[in-house]
């Protein structure tokens, strides 16, 4: 198999006004990558441009040897198979914890049925399964990020792009969610970005780690 | 001191500058002014039209005719606004039903999917829209949508006459309620637009960014975001139109026949609401009729109060929640 269609590379501008840089990152299929830098210095705007919610200035974001964003080409969101895990988890406060993780599924198709049975698993994967009735507002930080990852997970996705994974959970939850996270990440076949300034989240849940000066 | 005087809350005096104090009276006074105003139009109402309310009391509300009969001997008149009630309550409906989901379509796609410049002259356009008066509708209603509606009134007639309000059976059509509620729906069509618009775009991106994150489209982002988001903004944006709807005069006047007969046939041309009704008895009224159009007034008054009243309830609420 060639080696770039394992390979998720942003070469590039991306960015407006004072947000725009230069990037060059290729991450391979199975090695998590993790993103340092102050604040300011685009690694947001990365994760936003690989996901599709912004688009490359120039340059190209190339997936598994797919072109998904090249300036003539671009993959709305929804076709990439890449989820966000945003610093501020963004769960639908309107629907429960099942609905919001059957959300993934749905959107990519599946029936009603099988999309429930899958978000039921994936809340069970997570330690979560007992939240599944909950709304998310009645959840704690780390509660809220369980059901964040299981809703980034269920989709089975090529890309998962993690923001300030623990931003909102106490130090006490950390070891343990980030065992649950590492574990994840190590899918076949799974492209990770980990966006962290805890350098402790870097070393356990990256393999390499990328600087943004 | 002793501990129970430092425990007394400290008076504190605010001295505002006289700028702000004379600023403060004369909006205030704006804010009062226009409550004033409300007041004393009631108040008009309700002491013109007592004698009418007393003499026939909640039969003025549920009755049919309308005759002022012998107009030296006020006994011999019987005067109720049920029909024109019940017209305006029609008519308002039909309005709504229409508009409404042009009006969602026509916010989310301003908001959503045009171009910025198309966006602008959009806004423009439906802006222009709400302010265009209501006789320009009423005889453009006339002159060019009643012999459409005639002819698509005969259509449908034909093809659906076994549901009980589309059945005709004089074959007369024209002036008739769905005319009215079609071009009350044009008039009110920019209300609920412009409201529905403000709201939509109060959705919060970060969740529609995450929809799109998970890899929903722009429609799913829609569906399950903006659109529950907005509910109760569109809620109070179509209970404004329903106001306007309600006590529309001129345009009713003019495509609505006025027949004093509860009629539920909305492609039959017999109808009328109470602002039309006032319109029209209002230059030949005797002076015992005259309380009776004030008394339909005061009816028409609250109604529309009610509705507008509710119509900012559900808007506050929505804005708390944005």
């Amino acid at each position: 198999m060639d080696g770039d269609e394992l390979t998720l590379s942003v070469h590039g501008s991306i960015g407006r006004g004072s947000f725009a840089r230069e990037v060059s990152l290729d991450v391979v299929a199975g090695v998590p990558v993790g993103l340092v830098g102050p604040n300011g210095s685009g690694k947001s705007t990365l994760l936003h441009t690989v996901a599709g919610l912004e688009r490359m200035r120039s340059g190209s974001v190339v997936l598994d040897g797919t072109v998904v964003d090249d300036g003539s080409t671009f993959l709305e969101p929804g076709e990439r198979r890449c989820v966000v895990m945003f610093q501020d988890l963004r769960l639908f406060p309107d629907m429960s914890v099942e609905r919001n993780v059957e959300f993934g599924p749905r959107c990519h198709g599946a029936p009603r049925a099988e999309a429930r049975d899958r978000a039921v698993a994936a809340l069970d994967a997570v330690g979560a399964a007992h939240l599944a009735s909950r709304m998310p507002g009645t959840l704690s930080g780390g509660e809220k990020q369980r059901v964040a990852l299981a809703r980034a997970l269920v989709t089975n996705p090529r890309v998962i792009l993690l923001d300030e994974p623990f931003a909102a959970v106490d130090s006490d939850s950390r070891p343990a969610l980030r065992e649950l996270l590492a574990a994840a990440l190590s899918a076949p076949g799974l492209h990770a970005v980990v966006v962290s300034h805890d350098p402790e989240d870097l070393r356990g849940l990256a393999s390499v780690t990328v600087s943004f000066a | 001191m002793s501990t129970a005087e430092s425990l007394e809350p400290r008076h504190i005096t605010v001295r505002r500058p006289v700028v702000d104090r004379v600023f403060r009276t004369v909006i205030s006074s704006g804010a009062l002014l226009s409550l004033v105003v409300l007041a004393l139009i009631a108040g008009f109402l309700l002491y013109r039209g007592l004698e009418i309310f007393r003499d026939f009391g909640f039969g003025f509300i549920t009755g049919e005719k309308w005759d002022i009969g012998n107009p030296e001997d006020t006994s011999t008149a019987v005067l109720g606004i049920g029909a024109m009630l019940v017209g305006s309550v029609l008519t308002a409906f039909i309005a709504v039903v229409i508009a409404l989901p042009f009006a969602m379509a026509a916010a989310l796609f301003i908001e959503y999917y045009s171009p910025r410049r198309l966006r602008t002259v959009l806004t423009s356009v439906l802006d222009f829209a709400a302010a265009i008066p209501s006789v320009i509708y009423g005889i453009w209603g006339y002159a060019v949508l009643l012999p459409l509606v005639e002819s698509w009134s005969k259509g449908i007639e034909r093809n659906l006459d076994f549901i009980p309000f589309i059945d005709v059976p004089s074959e007369i059509f024209g002036r008739s309620p769905f005319l009215a509620g079609l071009l009350l729906s044009l008039m009110i069509l920019p209300i609920i637009t412009s409201v529905a618009r403000e709201v939509y775009g109060q959705a919060p991106r970060d969740l529609v960014d995450a929809s799109y994150a998970l890899g929903s489209t722009k429609w799913g982002a829609i569906r399950n975001v903006v659109l529950p988001f907005g509910r109760s903004g569109l809620v109070g944006g179509t209970m404004l139109g329903l106001g306007r709807a309600l006590g529309e005069t001129v345009a009713v006047y003019l495509t609505l026949n006025l027949v004093f007969d509860v009629n539920f046939r909305i492609l039959a041309s017999a109808g009328g609401n109470v602002a039309s009704l006032i319109a029209t008895k209002f230059g030949e009224a005797t002076p015992y009729e005259l309380k009776g159009l004030m008394a339909a007034g005061l009816v028409l008054f609250a109604v529309t109060l009610a509705v507008n009243l509710l119509a900012t309830v559900v808007v506050n609420r929505s804005r708390r929640v944005a």
